[in-house]
Order: structure tokens, then C-alpha cells, then sequence
């Protein structure tokens, strides 16, 4: 016991300390810290100020076991790696007893800030519901119970999912869902708008849900401290029996885990040529660059994660946001949301000499002339285009047809096909100039190191405004267009805009293609040296 | 450096007092060599020797401090993007583009130098034929063992004829089988005029493959020339650890623990 919370205070002493991403580990513990502590006190006050309320207190307990209860299942599977005590296969070399292994796999669980963070939260039952002395021993009972069972079910679905998660695949997976929860936190607030809306307020709601758990493990334990002594103590004898099926659970997937070998990269794939036969790419340098970066958006998805939310997120911003904020519906000028799009898709290749990393030598070392330089450029560029060029137009119809602003969709396409291609260009340059090294790691959130990540966001931040100003002359078209609700001034923009960022774009790329040209090696250098 | 002459032109790899530190440290401290048209040449070195920045320094990868190097009588820092055109490379501990499968990968390496369609898939079929890939070849590279990506990398750096080959550690975690096939390749490439550099530490790989050594340590070349100069009749292994020194500390005393009951 004792030697098992050592070896997990020196693993966290020793990720603290060691290594180039130290600081990262430490501002990311502090921040975590901090977060855990907040919501623990959050949860804890918001049920003690709840007491008195009728029903409120075990509704709302039942609602915060299970959000406690999710994120220790949900969480380890998409920070998977990150903890060295969490994979029975990590420990699988050690000479310890299957027994021994299980102990310390425990015991690592139980120290550190999320169970802290749990404990605390948890216990907010006592003042919550602890309207008699034996009410409050048996809310204190049910929060030690709702920790072993956080503990037990996150072990085990972590052991269940190791041989997945170890894999390639899995690991990229975890990236995909990571994505999708850090997007569909997007729509709780307009889905708390829609709760709100209800005749019966915030507090029907909870009710309602709560009512709907009522029997799962999580609310038997909220609603224990509620029920007369007796059913209280069953409820509490009941959930300790699930701990204990789910502990023996956790010890047959462990065994499982540790006796099977991962064999899943020996999985065949299927035959595909490189260039897709479907799209008409131009052929040599462009194309395979053009094909490659296609071929890489449903391989690797960080870069299908990227496109979405430079995709969507213009979107959310423009439609959902009013929908959350006023409950009413966007009206016409939502079809400007196409402008964010271009300008945020424009940059999509601002670092993409570091997302390449350093396999980019294959292109520094088959470059013969200028021009070869230049295919390099223009290649990623025309495999955005290729994507985004059929999203814009499909998102401004579909916002005209939501919001009948038709008068605005040539006048919005042209902005954001100027926008656009001002924006390859710009991050052409941006990406030949001030390349840096994006880790090859399964974790969304971490970026290489942390100042590195603020430098590198604050210079897409000066390139989004240097984008917007170039494109600013264009207001010219832009304001009659919208004044006069005239079509020929939209459709002068149409051609206009897009004719004017390709031109501005092309040179800028072409000055980017000289240095590119010149600075392989040094750009190799930057991408070789943050390595690892 | 001054335009060829009939000596340079003999040479297909030309070193001149290249050189590069990283820091306070010098990883290459005026490396001189040269390398005859045709022959095969192994880098020999221990650890941290200076190879695989030199070899970076060749390939137009990574810009030297200070001196020079001619391949295939171009002078790389001079004209890089055309002295490039001639040179097929394997380098150590870079990166492939790996979420492509290993066919895509040198489709995408042959269209990369403008080679023509179909020539790319016959060769690369072939290719990936010999080094025992073709079972492997849907699958993406990023799945790859570690001697199976040295394959694929070969391949790619075959796949336009080069005249010249700059091979980093090329048997590394290779199987035997596939290193047989490998030497049989290499050696049949240096027997029609083409020529080989090659950096490895297993001194038996390089005596049995190489007509040409250059024997590396701290930075510096301590000896090159043919093979049979160099060994003067002595097993190579020997030769090298009297050159680079530090042999032997394992008898004299130190770990006497080890191995005693």
C-alpha cells in the first residue's frame, strides 16, 4: 500500500519535473488544480445552498453523482497515456502479483486532484440532505461509496478499452471524441435556453432527469440520506454490492488485458491509389501534395478536427450564439457567417511545415527549382480550396433558404472567396518564416510547449488581421451591395473579390515560394530541434 | 569552390573542411573526403561520431558552419536545389509522410520529382516487390515496424535512379532476410557505376559489403580510404577500436561484480 502511493507521488513528482514539457505538465496541474477545486466547491455549495428547497437537494445530488460518475469513466479514456498507472499493461513488466498490480493501480487512483475534487463535491450531500444525524452518517457514507465506485468503474473501462487504446486506431479515436465533447459543450447553452423556456423552470427540468435515473447505482446513493433509515441502509448495500461486481469485473479485464498481445496494426488496409481517381488533380508535384493532404484529413484527425472547427465554428458563432443569447431566429446577415469560414479556412495551413514535422524532408529534398517550391505552396492550398470552395457555397445557401437573406449570398461569397485566398497566401509566407514543431501526440490539448503555443497564437491572431485589412478596399463594393440590396454591386463582388485575393495571394505565395526555396534546411533545423 | 576538373570529376562525393556545432558542442569539426565514382563506402563511427550530421550536411538538410560538398561534381550549398536532383537519401530519425500507405508513399515521392505516372507504379511495384513489402503495401506506413519503414524509405530513395546513395543506418532493425536482399541491391546498383555512402557501426556489415571506409570520431574523419589499406590485413573491428581508443576499459577491474556468485 504505502510502496504503491509512493511510486505514484514519484511518477507525478517525476512528470512534473523532467523533460522539455515540463512547465507545460506544471501549468497544466495547476490549472487543474484549480478547475477541480473550483467545480468541487461549486457542487458542494450549490447542494448545501439547496437544503429546505423540497425535492430539489436529491435531485440535484443525483445530478451531480452521475456528471461525477461520467467524468471519471469519460476522461481517462481521452487523456489515455497520460497516466502511467491507469494501462495494466504499462505495469505489466514489474514483478508484482496480479493482487499487487490491482493495488496499486487503485491506490494511484485514489491520489491526486480529481479524487480530491470528487470527495469534496460529493460530501455537499451531507448539508444537502443531512436533516437528522443518522440522515447525515448515511449521505457521508454514500459519498466514501460514490468514490469506489468512480474509482472501480473508470479502472475498469480504462483496462476494458487498453488493448484499443494502446493501438494506433484507438488513440485516434480518442482524438475524434475529444473533439466531439469539446463541440457539443457548444450547445449547452443553447439547450439551457430551451430548458429555461419550459413552463416549469430549471428546477422541472432537473426533476425530470433526476426522475429518470432514479435507479441507477449514482441515484440510490443521492437519494439514500432521503429514504427512512432502513431503505437508506439497502439502497447503500445494494450500490457497495455493485462496487464490488464492478471490482471483480476490473480484475478479470485486467488479467484479460495483460495476457493478450496487441496485433492490431497487422490488419490489412485497403488498396487506394494516392490521387483520387474522382477528382481531376493536376498531375507531379501539386497534385501529390494536393492528394496527400486529402488523403491525410480522414488518416489523421487532428487535421479533420482543425477543418471542422474552422468550419463550424463561424457558424456557431454567428447562428447559434443569437439563438442562445435572445432566443431569437438569426436574421439575414447569418449569411456573412461564409466570411468567417474563408478567413479562418484561409489560414488552415498557416504552420503546415510543423504539422508535417520532420518528415517535410522529403519535399526540402526532392525541391529542383523555384517552381518546386512554389508546388509546395500552392499543392496544400488547392486541397483546401477543393474542401472548403463546396462547403462555403453549401452554407450560403442553406443560411439563405434558413434566414431569406438571398440578397446577401453573392456579396458574402465574394468577401469570403477574397478572404480566402488573401489567406493562403498570407500563411504561406507565415508558415515558410515562423514554422514551429507540432508534437506527433494523441492529446488535443497539448501543443509543444506552452510559450511556444501563446507565440503561436498571437501570430495567427496579427496574420487574421492582416488578412481582414488587406481585404478592407473591398468594403468599396461591399457597403452598395448591402445599402441598396443591389444585386449588381453582390455580383461585381462575386468576381471581383476573389480575382483580387488570388492576385494579392499569388504574390504573396510567390515571395513565400523565394524564401521556401532557400530556407528548407533552416526550417528542417526548427522542426528537427523541437523534436520530442 | 571552383569549377570541376578532371580529378573532380572522378569523384562523386567531395568533402571540404565541412563543419557544424550545435551550441557549445561540435558535432562536425572540418570533415575532408573523398568518395570515387562507383565505389561503396562505408561511415564507420561510434555514437555521436558526427555521422548522421554529416551525412545531413551532404544531403542539403542541414547548412554546414563552414566548408563544402560537391556531389556528383555540384556543389550542394552552392546550387542545393541541383545537386538535390542527383542524390537518393535515407536519413536517420526523420519522419515519413506516415498516414500514407507504403505504395502511396512512393507514388507520392516519384510524383514529388515529376517522374511520370506509370514509371512510378512499375517501379515502385517492383520495388516494393524485393524488399519484401508487397504484403505491407496497403498498409500505412505509420503502422510500419521499424525495419520495415528503413525498406520503404529505401525504396523512395531508389525510385528515381540517383547516381549517388546516401544511406543512414540503413540495416538498422532490418531482418536478415531483407538485409541479404538489400546488400544484393546495393552492390548490383555500385556494379553498373553508381555509388554508395553508407554510415553503420557493425563493423562486419562494413567489411564484407564496402570497398571504401572512412573511420569517424569527435567530429573528425580519423582515416579513409579503400577497405584493404585501411584494415592492412587486420580484422577492421580492431583497426577501428585502436583508432577511435577507449577499448578494452571492461577487463581491466570495473564490473568486477558481474557474473561472480
Amino acid at each position: 500500500m504505502r510502496t504503491a502511493a509512493a511510486l505514484r507521488l514519484a511518477l507525478l513528482r517525476g512528470s512534473l519535473r523532467s523533460g522539455p514539457s515540463a512547465l507545460a505538465r506544471r501549468a497544466g496541474l495547476a490549472v487543474g488544480a484549480a478547475l477541480g477545486a473550483g467545480l468541487a466547491l461549486a457542487a458542494f455549495a450549490g447542494l448545501a445552498a439547496s437544503r429546505g428547497h423540497g425535492a430539489l437537494p436529491a435531485d440535484l445530488a443525483v445530478l451531480v453523482y452521475t456528471a461525477l460518475l461520467l467524468g471519471w469513466v469519460v476522461l481517462p479514456v481521452l487523456t489515455f497515456g497520460s497516466d502511467d498507472l491507469l494501462d495494466p499493461a504499462r505495469l505489466a513488466l514489474l514483478p508484482l502479483t496480479r493482487r499487487q498490480l490491482l493495488v496499486v493501480m487503485g491506490v494511484g487512483a485514489l491520489i491526486g486532484v480529481a479524487p480530491l475534487a470528487t470527495v469534496v463535491a460529493a460530501l455537499g450531500l451531507v448539508p444537502a440532505t443531512g436533516t437528522t444525524p443518522a440522515a447525515s452518517v448515511v449521505a457521508a457514507l454514500a459519498a466514501v461509496l460514490l468514490l469506489a465506485l468512480c474509482v472501480g468503474a473508470s479502472r475498469a473501462s480504462a483496462a476494458a478499452l487498453s488493448g484499443v487504446l494502446r493501438s494506433r486506431r484507438g488513440r485516434d479515436l480518442g482524438v475524434g471524441l475529444t473533439a466531439v465533447v469539446a463541440l457539443s459543450v457548444q450547445l449547452v447553452n443553447p439547450a439551457l435556453q430551451l430548458v429555461a423556456a419550459r413552463s416549469d423552470g430549471a428546477a422541472g427540468a432537473v426533476h425530470g432527469v433526476a426522475r429518470f435515473l432514479r435507479w441507477t447505482p449514482t441515484a440510490l446513493l443521492a437519494t439514500a440520506p432521503g429514504r427512512p433509515l432502513g431503505q437508506g441502509l439497502a439502497s447503500l448495500a445494494a450500490v457497495a454490492a455493485v462496487i464490488a461486481l464492478v471490482l471483480l469485473g476490473w480484475e478479470r479485464l485486467v488479467r484479460r488485458s495483460l495476457e493478450r498481445v496487441d496485433d492490431s496494426a497487422r490488419r490489412r488496409g485497403r488498396s487506394t491509389a494516392l490521387v483520387p481517381r474522382r477528382l481531376p488533380l493536376p498531375t507531379g508535384r501539386v497534385g501529390a501534395l494536393a492528394a496527400k493532404d486529402l488523403r491525410y484529413l480522414g488518416r489523421e484527425p487532428r487535421r479533420l478536427v482543425a477543418l471542422l472547427t474552422s468550419w463550424l465554428l463561424p457558424v456557431l458563432v454567428v447562428v447559434l450564439g443569437p439563438v442562445a443569447l435572445t432566443g431569437s431566429r438569426p436574421s439575414p446577415g447569418a449569411v456573412f457567417a461564409v466570411c468567417g469560414v474563408g478567413l479562418l479556412t484561409g489560414l488552415a495551413g498557416i504552420n503546415r511545415f510543423g504539422l508535417d514535422g520532420t518528415a517535410t524532408w522529403m519535399l526540402v529534398s526532392s525541391a529542383t527549382d523555384e517552381d518546386d517550391a512554389h508546388r509546395d505552396l500552392v499543392g496544400g492550398d488547392l486541397a483546401n480550396a477543393v474542401l472548403t470552395a463546396p462547403f462555403a457555397v453549401v452554407l450560403v445557401l442553406a443560411l439563405a433558404a434558413l434566414t431569406g437573406g438571398w440578397v446577401q449570398t453573392l456579396p458574402a461569397l465574394g468577401l469570403a472567396g477574397a478572404l480566402f485566398a488573401v489567406g493562403v497566401g498570407l500563411s504561406a509566407l507565415v508558415a515558410v518564416r515562423a514554422p514551429y514543431a507540432v508534437p506527433a501526440s494523441q492529446n488535443l490539448f497539448s501543443s509543444g510547449n506552452a510559450g511556444q503555443g501563446c507565440a503561436a497564437s498571437a501570430l495567427t491572431f496579427v496574420a487574421l488581421a492582416v488578412e481582414v485589412a488587406i481585404c478592407l478596399p473591398l468594403l468599396g463594393l461591399l457597403v452598395p451591395a448591402l445599402v441598396w440590396h443591389s444585386v449588381a454591386w453582390g455580383l461585381a463582388l462575386l468576381v471581383v473579390g476573389p480575382a483580387y485575393g488570388l492576385v494579392v495571394g499569388g504574390l504573396l505565395r510567390r515571395a513565400a515560394a523565394k524564401r521556401w526555396a532557400a530556407r528548407g534546411p533552416e526550417v528542417m533545423q526548427v522542426l528537427v530541434s523541437a523534436r520530442g | 569552390m571552383d569549377g570541376p576538373g578532371a580529378y573532380e570529376r572522378e569523384m562523386a562525393v567531395q568533402l571540404r573542411g565541412l563543419a557544424k556545432r550545435f551550441g557549445a558542442v561540435v558535432a562536425v569539426d572540418g570533415v575532408d573526403l573523398d568518395v570515387p565514382r562507383g565505389s561503396f563506402l562505408g561511415l564507420v563511427g561510434p555514437n555521436g561520431a558526427g555521422k548522421t550530421t554529416t551525412l545531413a550536411m551532404i544531403t542539403g538538410l542541414l547548412r554546414p558552419d563552414a566548408g563544402g560538398a560537391r556531389v556528383d561534381g555540384i556543389d550542394v550549398w552552392a546550387q542545393p536545389l541541383l545537386a538535390k536532383a542527383r542524390m537518393g537519401v535515407l536519413p536517420e530519425g526523420l519522419r515519413l509522410f506516415e498516414r500514407l500507405s507504403g505504395t502511396e508513399l512512393l507514388t507520392f515521392s516519384g510524383r514529388l520529382r515529376g517522374m511520370d505516372a506509370g514509371e512510378v507504379a512499375a517501379r515502385a511495384a517492383e520495388l516494393l516487390d524485393v524488399l519484401a513489402l508487397a504484403d505491407a503495401k496497403d498498409q500505412l506506413v505509420v503502422d510500419y515496424s521499424t525495419g520495415m519503414r528503413k525498406k520503404v524509405t529505401l525504396a523512395a530513395a531508389l525510385l528515381h535512379n540517383p547516381p549517388v546513395l546516401f544511406l543512414d543506418e540503413p540495416f538498422e532493425a532490418v531482418d536478415p532476410v531483407s538485409a541479404r536482399t538489400i546488400r544484393d541491391v546495393l552492390s548490383a546498383f555500385t556494379g553498373r557505376g553508381g555509388t554508395v555512402v553508407l554510415s553503420s557501426h557493425v563493423m562486419e556489415l562494413v567489411e564484407r559489403l564496402c570497398d571504401h571506409v572512412a573511420v569517424m570520431a569527435s567530429g573528425r574523419v580519423l582515416a579513409a580510404g579503400p577497405v584493404d589499406a585501411i584494415r592492412a590485413g587486420r580484422p577492421l573491428e580492431e583497426v577501428f577500436v585502436e583508432l577511435v581508443g577507449g577499448g578494452g576499459r571492461a577487463g581491466q577491474g570495473s564490473l568486477h561484480w558481474l557474473g561472480s556468485r
